[in-house]
């Protein structure tokens, strides 16, 4: 076994443990917010998604770099019935 | 829990509080962009006041520094605007004066922040791994199809730092203006981004303009994409990027890990066939005997404390 010098980080001292805790719950907040926000974007979201499934029709998807390819009425996906459809944070 | 998923967050109107952890000088202070909960590894953008000043030390973790704005002197290399600096664990870095004031990303790794003044390496540290460069004088923009299948032509990469064992990549990276790519995109490693300068828009998440900043775990769908008028970002992937192409705006990330397995099935079926077989199966990762110790890599390690154990790794 090989060793690192993250192997021997000394514990965790109490003052980084209270700042680990102190940002753990900043983030959390931070995250809550960023939900709230995107959420609050889904009527321009389903906007943005209906002009994409109509110009992957007619101009095609990026395959790869600049090569692209018409995707046929058929080929286009319908949105799912569950609770996550519209989820974009997870 | 590893980090969640930040994106977008907007820093710029964040107010910088004073770093008061053992160890950091005076004058420095900081915004968590994101946060391992567990390990403290994190992304943090720093302010370092006019007149601040630091003697030689190491962390007991990987740090890498990206200067946004201003100047900060590292022992006897000036780094400006652009610089980029990889600081293994271990790895005494000269002193740093701050003679007028700086911004700057600064990446721990591998755990919270933590500073030990000394002028000597560490025994055991990797110090051929120091990188230091200016990203924005040092090096040519590529197209960025070192991976295939490729992003469109207009976004141009300059990679900074890669792993050889992980294969994750930190490097800055632009959008020409009316940069556009008519897909939707997700990858096996997390993806992150830091705006320097410049809007672009994804169509799960809106604009992300000067300031923004993601943290992307895994299989997350993003893209379309679009920049009117171009952008400069900093990025960083944990492990090795792959371009998952699709145009399914509800697939969700289970979807998409499925979708990834099923192409190693179908690319690299004995592969497949031998991880997924019962009796077979290293969920700690199987032996190397090129890299004897690659389970003992920090890099490594994060990966394993990362999973998600809500599965039998045995089928």
């Amino acid at each position: 076994m090989s060793k690192n010098v993250q192997d021997e980080k000394p514990a965790r001292s109490e003052e980084a443990t209270a700042w680990l805790k102190q940002e753990a719950l900043a983030q959390e907040a931070r995250y809550k917010k960023i939900v709230k926000e995107i959420d609050g974007l889904q009527d321009k979201r389903d906007g943005w998604i209906a002009e994409f499934l109509q110009i992957i029709q007619t101009k095609g998807v990026n395959v790869s770099g600049d090569l692209r390819r018409i995707v046929t009425k058929d080929e286009i996906p319908e949105k799912p019935d569950r609770p996550d459809a519209d989820r974009v944070i997870w | 829990m590893a980090r969640p998923h930040i994106e977008p967050f907007v820093e710029l109107n964040d107010d910088y509080k004073n770093f008061s952890l053992p160890g950091f000088a005076a004058h420095s202070h900081y915004k968590v962009l994101s946060l391992d909960v567990d390990t403290g590894a994190c992304t943090l953008k720093m302010r370092f006041d006019a007149g601040y000043s630091r003697k030689p030390g190491m962390s007991y973790a990987d740090v890498e520094i990206f200067v946004l704005t201003g100047t900060m002197k590292v022992g006897e290399q000036i780094c400006g605007e652009g610089h980029y600096l990889f600081v293994p664990a271990g790895y005494a870095l000269g002193a740093i004066d701050v003679p007028e004031g700086c911004e700057a990303l600064v990446m721990y790794n591998d755990s919270e922040p933590s500073f030990v003044e000394s002028d000597t390496h560490h025994a055991l540290c990797l110090k051929e791994g120091f990188v230091s460069t200016n990203a924005y004088e040092d090096a040519p923009w590529a197209v960025a199809n070192l991976v295939t299948p490729s992003v469109a032509s207009g976004c141009m990469i300059k990679v900074l730092h890669y792993d050889v064992l992980s294969e994750a990549l930190s490097f800055i990276y632009c959008m020409t203006p009316q940069f556009a790519q008519d897909n939707i995109s997700y990858h096996d490693c997390c993806e992150e981004s830091y705006h320097i300068w410049g809007t672009s828009w994804m169509m799960q998440f809106g604009d992300l303009p000067t300031g923004g900043y993601f943290w992307r775990p895994p299989y997350i769908d993003h893209g379309a994409f679009r920049s009117k008028f171009g952008t400069i970002a900093f990025g960083r992937t944990d492990s090795k990027l792959h371009n998952y192409f699709h145009f399914n705006p509800w697939s969700n990330p289970d979807e998409n890990r499925l979708r990834a397995a099923a192409q190693v099935y179908r690319q690299r079926p004995e592969l497949y066939q031998w991880i997924a077989s019962d009796g077979h199966n290293h969920p700690h990762g199987p032996p190397d005997f090129e890299h004897k110790h690659y389970h003992d890599n920090p890099q490594i390690q994060g990966f394993h404390a990362q999973h998600h154990h809500g599965h039998d790794h045995d089928h």
